[in-house]
């Protein structure tokens, strides 16, 4: 019988919420979500993405809070408390994957401090040579290190604080501030002139594009990615809910709020690159990294006022990354809590830890590159995981016992549509294996020098393979460590 | 039918989206 621990937990709702979309919104929904939906019919890709929403990131999010409220564990402790101790290697497995993201987004969130300096201390100019500077700054081992310390440290000292005086505090801040952020952007962007072309391209009626299959992937990947779901993070919020709380209505509320970044994001980056750039097709063709730091900042070099909106747009990425990495600690911080560790203590090591294994991806570009490529693909897989517990548990139990009693929504469809996942799960991952194949015709299935097959098949299932047998090994383990819950005081 | 009118309803669905959840969550606080 696990023994029970008061915890501090959100003190409102909207703190919750707030959180939870602070969670979800991250650097994809301003970098990836505007070029994604520019290059795959605009309007027809908002569309798909909206269906993506219902078919795969409301339900599995609906999955995680109901494992986080019900067992008041963490990711590993849930699944024993869930669906059975000798199930535990399932959220060691859910756990890993997003900490190994942790590992380097913590890096990226310190590329955007970087830029954000950059912008402050004059350096975006005009004249810069923006693909010199970021070729400098990417590529020379050990630039990124200082950014990434500093960003942990930041991250450690708000989650030393706690839930209610920390994380609560600060996401209330950041989001509203973000969100704020984004509009001044949209407004600025389409006053330019010339910025009319960039709307036109991103809305420009392509309603056949929904016929297309890429459409629809690129919408599920980017679902897939951008609301967080299946990462075990929702579920490390809800431990700290109170005993009555919306499953499925916070859920779909994160999702569309989640959308609605994205959509803003899309309103100034398109229309800007399309009034100042040469050639917006390549600009927006260019990859996440290239349309931030070399496209945009190129661009802010000749826009009037450039240097305020330059720091406004790193300062937003800032805000987005920076929320999305807190829940990613704090994850880590609630398995060593569960393990009976004090919080202090937790957020400490949890903090020491993501820096110290994110050295590698702060040193290594094409470290970082892989382990984005092994760890984003796989989430599919712990989608997949949280799915087939869902169906192990029962479907209808878990709405009748968990989410109907305390939801304003009435809507059980919204949740069985979990059962399809299985599904999405083939689909999505055999287009990714289908591309990553092509991409190492003669050599897919290698994976040693890293920096030689950073995106083959084979690295990503043999990192898997070796995570899976971890999991599997340390399971009694992991079962044993994992004893002390979190009960809510309403 | 035009890109600007593709627009509105883009931007009807998702930031109508948003602001239903936002109306409805609302509304059950208020009834707490």
């Amino acid at each position: 019988m696990a023994e029970k621990k008061k915890a501090d937990q959100w003190s409102s709702r909207w703190g919750l919420i707030l959180s939870c979309i602070g969670m979800a919104v991250g650097t994809g929904n301003i970098w990836r979500f505007p070029r994604v939906a520019a290059s795959q019919g605009g309007g027809a890709f908002v569309i798909a993405l909206l269906i993506g929403l219902f078919l795969w990131a409301i339900p599995l999010l609906m999955a995680e809070a109901v494992w986080g409220k019900v067992s008041r564990m963490g990711v590993i402790g849930s699944f024993k408390e869930m669906v059975g101790r000798k199930w535990t290697w399932m959220g060691t497995v859910v756990a890993v994957i997003s900490l190994g993201i942790a590992f380097y987004y913590a890096v990226v969130v310190g590329m955007c401090v970087r830029y954000f300096v950059y912008a402050l201390t004059g350096v975006i100019k005009p004249g810069l040579d923006s693909e010199a500077l970021w070729t400098a700054f990417y590529t020379t081992p050990g630039a990124m290190v200082p950014w990434h310390i500093i960003t942990m440290v930041a991250a450690t000292l708000i989650l030393f604080k706690g839930v209610s005086q920390g994380l609560e505090k600060i996401n209330k801040i950041l989001i509203p501030a973000l969100f704020v952020m984004l509009v001044i952007l949209a407004i600025r962007a389409n006053m330019l002139p010339g910025s009319t072309e960039g709307l036109r391209f991103l809305f420009q009626p392509k309603w056949a594009d929904l016929l297309k299959g890429r459409v629809w992937l690129e919408a599920f990947t980017q679902v897939a990615w951008s609301t967080g779901a299946g990462w075990g993070l929702m579920l490390t919020y809800f431990v700290y809910t109170k005993k009555r709380e919306d499953i499925a209505l916070n859920a779909t509320t994160v999702c569309f709020a989640d959308t609605m970044a994205g959509f803003l994001a899309g309103l100034a980056v398109i229309p800007t690159v399309f009034a100042l750039s040469p050639d917006p097709q390549a600009a927006v063709a260019a990859g996440n990294n290239g349309l931030a730091f070399i496209h945009l900042t190129n661009l802010f070099t000749v826009m009037p006022g450039g240097v305020l909106f330059a720091s406004i747009f790193f300062l937003a990425l800032i805000f987005a990354g920076f929320s999305s990495l807190l829940s990613m600690v704090e994850l880590g911080i609630r398995l060593l809590m569960d393990a009976g560790w004090e919080r202090h203590k937790a957020a400490i090591a949890a903090g020491v830890g993501i820096t110290v294994l994110g050295l590698p991806s702060s040193y290594y570009w094409w470290f970082q590159e892989n382990q984005d490529w092994v760890w984003g693909v796989g989430l599919l897989l712990s989608g997949l995981i949280f799915s087939i517990a869902s169906m192990k548990i029962g479907i209808q139990k878990i709405w009748n016992e968990y989410i109907a009693p305390d939801s304003d929504l009435n809507a059980p469809w919204m949740w069985k549509l979990i059962t399809l996942f299985p599904l999405w799960f083939v689909i999505i991952f055999g287009w990714w294996i289908k591309q990553a194949a092509s991409w190492y015709p003669e050599s897919y299935m290698k994976w040693l020098p890293i920096s030689d097959y950073a995106f083959t098949v084979g690295t990503m299932v043999y990192q898997w393979a070796i995570l899976v047998v971890l999991a599997l090994a340390t399971n009694n383990w992991l079962a044993n460590k994992s004893t002390v819950k979190f009960e809510a005081t309403d | 039918m035009g890109w600007q009118f593709n627009m509105v309803i883009i931007m009807a669905l998702v930031f109508g989206g948003t602001g239903w959840c936002v109306y409805r969550t609302m509304k059950s606080e208020d009834k707490k």
